[in-house]
């Protein structure tokens, strides 16, 4: 093969000339003449050419020769049209980039395993049904007993652990800073299969008496990032939440903990609950829950398997649960619920993930929407390429008459879609890293941008490949088609202009496009109304010059004694402040996503119990420094501020409360009490009723409760600063008068509530700019293809026009033709896009605010958009055909 | 038009061109050209070398490495490709002659066998 491979084309051909020579001589030394020795010569030796071409394919791999020759030709007929080459790979570079990079955040936050030892065989525990008790925590939460009650039945886990996610004030030496962290059983490492980097991780002996054993592990990332990998950090002690313990180790790289999102900088015992969480530990307590308990399979069996083996144990556990010393009172129905509770087993190979339960929608939403831009792109990639086919349909019919065969044309056309798909897959893969950044930026929590990257990884890799490989075949298969079925008697006998064949089809692909680009024009512009609802709802009270800031002495290291007196004096100063107009303060954190709630009592001639209820406590101050009024009866004052903290005696309702409780009567005076059972003591006095205000979402108004705080046990709390002038100039004052009051407090989040208000609305705000974006991309693909078919369109028709002109008929309804052939195309694609947002809009309807999916306004505003652009697209075209000259029109061709 | 010459030669079997040629090459270096003269001329005319496939023939003895070949200068000072029998090439020869010898006998009886018979009969 190589020495072959060694002689050139070009020696070969030279040894026959030589041999012609050579015979030539001879043939004339026998006495013919020249030119006979000439023919004679050239008739014995055959046909050169085909010697040739013997000698060629002798030499060559066909397969790979015809497929470097077709390359070859399909880079030439690239670059003979850089104009319409460019266009298809900006589109899909585009169409690629946009799904590589949400893909990348998909997988990262809803597909991918955690990185531990068959995470396949991981499961998570849900109490589904009605609990007899309070909580802290997202869902899926268990109280302490019953993961140790259940982790004895041993029948289908290999080993259980439990798990709860918190922020704790970590310090290292130097000034401390919040931090994520998990509080873990002793099982947790060891069933999960994570090693540790350095040291040793938590095991069951870290997990046996409260309080006895302060260590910690801490995270590869906050090893390295924080103590410079140093070695030493091992036996170190460090301060959480001011309490001392002591590292024991360094977890693996790359692992993150069981939550997706969330980036703990260290793992704390069960046992030290009461130090990771000051103030409160419930370790024995069976009536909060706050764990989430994830088990490993036994090998062979199945979640569902498991939850059905389960069953038995959990309706004993229930049974022994309302048997033992400390059931509360519960109403009948309570109980029916209780016992009717029923232990779920989900499968947990990714983890259980807040950020995933939040974005899980806006993701496959957004994932949904860049597969349309990549259909789009792909389609209009298809349009260009039926155009060139069109173009080329003579030579293609030369080849195959000349006896080239289908499979080499249809080779031709699908490499040629190939290099291009190929060099807009690079193209997109360049670019999406940006927009993965962008969508980082939008994430709802703070930790995400720490957890996920925009960094591109095998398994986007793969899905790009596997995107090019799609869109070679999406995209080639339209020309190829097209290319098999020309004639060539056909094509070879017609007219360059008068085709007919493709170009049915070339409009078909517009109209989809059109259709297309109509439903992401749709959903951007009800993603874009959603978000300025949300904005104009806002949260019911005026939010310039307001600032937020929290306080937590019990977190920076003082007891409840302590904390009440210095949020008390932390608010005084503030108050007294020059820059500040009216401060109060809560106790839960508004806007945040989070909050307290509980089943209420009311007691009035009858009693009522209502559904969960937000509550807060608040000081007298509290709604005048929001702004909101008081409507009925009188705020909080000093009657309500004695220093206590047994049962609240007075309490606020807001409007909504009212609207839904106290519809026929009074509510001044009613009298309420927490909870739900019989024995519920409803002793709290309604005095006020407050307008209503959105203290955790801004979707829907809630009913509320307020108490008074300084009635109340408090370990800190949530300061809203109304400021004269500027935030920025109070921010700093306030800072300074927390820090005169004692320089131990941290000051948390300091911020305005606008801020606060755009965190919270920022999976909103990521939804409508992309899919605005997305529009935008859409639209600018789909005008592109109009405007190719519609020049195509007027040149085919110039002999029409012409006639038309001819026989009077005005220039601008030469234009009117082209016009009203684009306007055809475009009613068609409504006519599809309006079943398609019918049905999908079901898909998104959660997501949006005050606007209906079929909302007609968004509708009429997309198509409006679509058909602007479609007479912008059309303008070119239709210009040339009206301004074109009746001679010229009629002689061409 | 074939001259009267002509319609007398031999067209040659699939896989003997290869054994002339090497046999040719016996004795001494030879052009193409050279090569189909030698082989119609020691066949006394009766051997048709196709001057088409000779090449692809030489190309392929070259290739098996039982030739070699040169550029040179003809007798008549024209510029040839000059090819020579390489060590390799002459064992083959050898074998192939030997084979080709035993072909020919046995085709040989088998032929004046079946003019006997047609004889008797």
């Amino acid at each position: 093969m190589f020495n072959r491979k060694s002689r050139a084309q070009s020696d070969f051909s030279a040894e026959l000339l030589a041999h012609l020579e050579l015979e030539i001589d001879r043939l004339r030394a026998e006495g013919l003449s020249e030119d006979e020795a000439f023919h004679q010569a050239h008739r014995s030796l055959g046909n050169l050419t085909t010697a040739g071409e013997r000698f060629y394919e002798s030499r060559r791999w066909m397969w790979l020769d015809r497929l470097t020759k077709s390359t070859g030709y399909a880079l030439r007929q690239m670059k003979s049209s850089p104009g319409s080459t460019a266009t298809v790979m900006f589109s899909l570079a585009l169409g690629i980039g946009v799904n590589t990079a949400i893909f990348s955040l998909t997988d990262q936050t809803l597909l991918r395993s955690l990185p531990v030892e068959k995470p396949e065989q991981l499961v998570l525990l849900d109490w589904q049904g009605g609990f007899v008790g309070g909580g802290y925590g997202g869902g899926n939460i268990f109280p302490n007993p019953f993961y140790r009650d259940l982790r004895k039945e041993n029948g289908v886990f290999s080993d259980l652990f439990a798990q709860c996610p918190t922020d704790v004030n970590l310090s290292l030496g130097k000034a401390a800073e919040a931090a994520a962290a998990e509080i873990v059983s002793g099982s947790y490492f060891p069933t999960l299969g994570v090693h540790p980097a350095l040291g040793r991780l938590l095991s069951e002996s870290d997990d046996v008496k409260p309080n006895a054993d302060p260590v910690v592990v801490i995270s590869f990332d906050y090893w390295r990032n924080r103590t410079n990998s140093n070695p030493t950090i091992i036996g170190q002690r460090v301060l959480v939440n001011t309490f001392p313990m002591t590292v024991v180790g360094v977890a693996e790289r790359g692992f993150h903990g069981v939550d997706v999102g969330a980036v703990p900088a260290l793992w704390i015992p069960i046992m030290m609950k009461r130090e990771a969480t000051p103030g409160w530990d419930a370790l024995f307590d069976r009536r909060t829950r706050w764990l989430h308990i994830f088990g490993r399979l036994k090998p062979g069996i199945g979640a569902l398997q498991a939850q059905s083996r389960l069953q038995q144990w959990f309706k004993n556990y229930l049974r022994a649960d309302t048997l033992r010393e400390g059931w509360p009172a519960v109403t009948d129905a309570q109980m029916k619920e209780y016992m009717a509770s029923r232990l779920d087993v989900l499968p947990a190979a990714q983890g259980r993930s807040d950020l995933r339960i939040a974005i899980r929608q806006p993701m496959l939403i957004l994932l949904a929407a860049t597969g349309m831009v990549l259909l789009l792109a792909c389609l209009n990639v298809a349009n260009l390429s039926l155009a060139r086919a069109l173009a080329r349909r003579r030579a293609t019919a030369l080849k195959t008459a000349l006896g080239a065969s289908r499979s080499r044309i249809l080779g031709e056309q699908f490499i040629e879609s190939f290099l291009m798909a190929m060099g807009g897959c690079l193209a997109g893969l360049l670019f999406a890293p940006l927009v993965s950044r962008s969508i980082l930026a939008f994430l709802p929590q703070e930790t995400a941008a720490a957890a996920l990257n925009a960094d591109l990884d095998f398994h986007v890799l793969v899905f790009a490949v596997g995107l090019t490989a799609l869109t070679t075949v999406l995209c080639g298969s339209a020309p190829a088609l097209y290319a098999l079925s020309v004639q060539p008697v056909t094509a070879l006998k017609e007219q360059s202009t008068a085709v007919a064949g493709g170009f049915s089809l070339r409009k078909a692909l517009v109209v989809g496009q059109f259709a297309l680009a109509l439903i992401l024009l749709i959903g951007a512009g009800l993603f874009a109304r959603t978000l300025a609802n949300l904005r104009a709802e806002g949260p019911g009270y005026q939010t310039s010059n307001l600032l937020m800031f929290r306080i937590d002495p019990l977190v920076d290291g003082y007891s409840y004694a302590d904390a009440k007196p210095l949020v008390r004096r932390a608010l005084t100063a503030v108050q007294a402040l020059p820059e500040v107009d009216r401060a109060g303060l809560s106790s839960f954190e508004m806007l945040r996503g989070g909050g307290w709630n509980n089943p209420v009592t009311i007691q009035t001639h009858r009693r009522v119990i209502t559904e969960d209820i937000s509550m807060n406590s608040v000081t007298p101050d509290f709604f005048a420094a929001l702004g909101t009024a008081v409507t009925l009866g009188r705020d909080f004052d000093q009657r309500d501020s004695r220093d206590t903290a047994g049962p609240a005696r007075s309490a606020i309702v807001n409007e909504e409360f009212v609207k839904r409780y106290f519809k026929h009567s009074d509510p001044l005076g009613a009298r309420l009490g927490i909870g739900d059972s019989p024995a519920t003591v409803a002793a709290t006095e309604i005095v006020g009723v407050v307008k209503t205000f959105h203290d955790f979402a801004l979707r829907k108004p809630e009913p509320e409760v307020f108490f008074p705080i300084w009635e109340s046990r408090v370990g800190g709390g949530t300061f809203f600063v109304r400021s004269r002038n500027s935030s920025a100039s109070a921010a700093l004052a306030i800072r300074a008068a927390v820090a005169g009051v004692s320089s131990r407090l941290s000051i948390l989040s300091l911020r305005t509530v606008d801020d606060q208000l755009d965190r919270m609305l920022k999976t909103e705000r990521m939804l409508a700019t992309l899919a605005g974006g997305f529009a935008a991309v859409a639209t600018l693909l789909a005008m592109i293809g109009l405007y190719g078919v519609l020049s195509f369109s007027a040149a085919r028709r110039t002999k029409e026009i012409g006639i038309r002109l001819a026989l009077g008929a005005p220039p601008w309804a030469a234009g009117g033709l082209i016009v009203r052939e684009a306007a055809a195309m475009a009613a068609a694609g409504l006519a599809i896009a309006l079943p398609a947002v019918w049905a999908l809009g079901r898909l998104v309807e959660s997501q949006l605010f005050g606007v209906r999916p079929m909302d007609a306004a968004t509708i009429l505003a997309a198509a409006g958009v679509l058909a602007t652009v479609c007479l912008a697209a059309s303008l070119v075209p239709a210009r040339k055909a009206a301004s074109a000259s009746v001679l010229d029109t009629l002689r061409s061709e | 038009m074939l001259s009267r010459e002509e319609k007398n030669r031999v067209a040659l079997l699939q896989g003997t061109l290869d054994l002339l040629i090497l046999r040719i090459l016996v004795f001494g270096p030879q052009h193409g050209q050279g090569i189909a003269r030698a082989i119609q001329l020691n066949s006394e005319d009766v051997l048709l070398v196709d001057h088409g496939a000779l090449y692809p023939a030489l190309q392929r003895l070259e290739s098996q490495a039982w030739i070699a070949a040169e550029w040179g200068v003809s007798s008549n000072n024209r510029k040839a490709r000059f090819y020579t029998l390489t060590a390799k090439g002459r064992r083959r020869l050898v074998r192939e002659t030997g084979q080709w010898r035993k072909l020919a006998t046995a085709m040989a009886r088998i032929l004046d066998l079946e003019k006997l018979e047609v004889l008797e009969g």
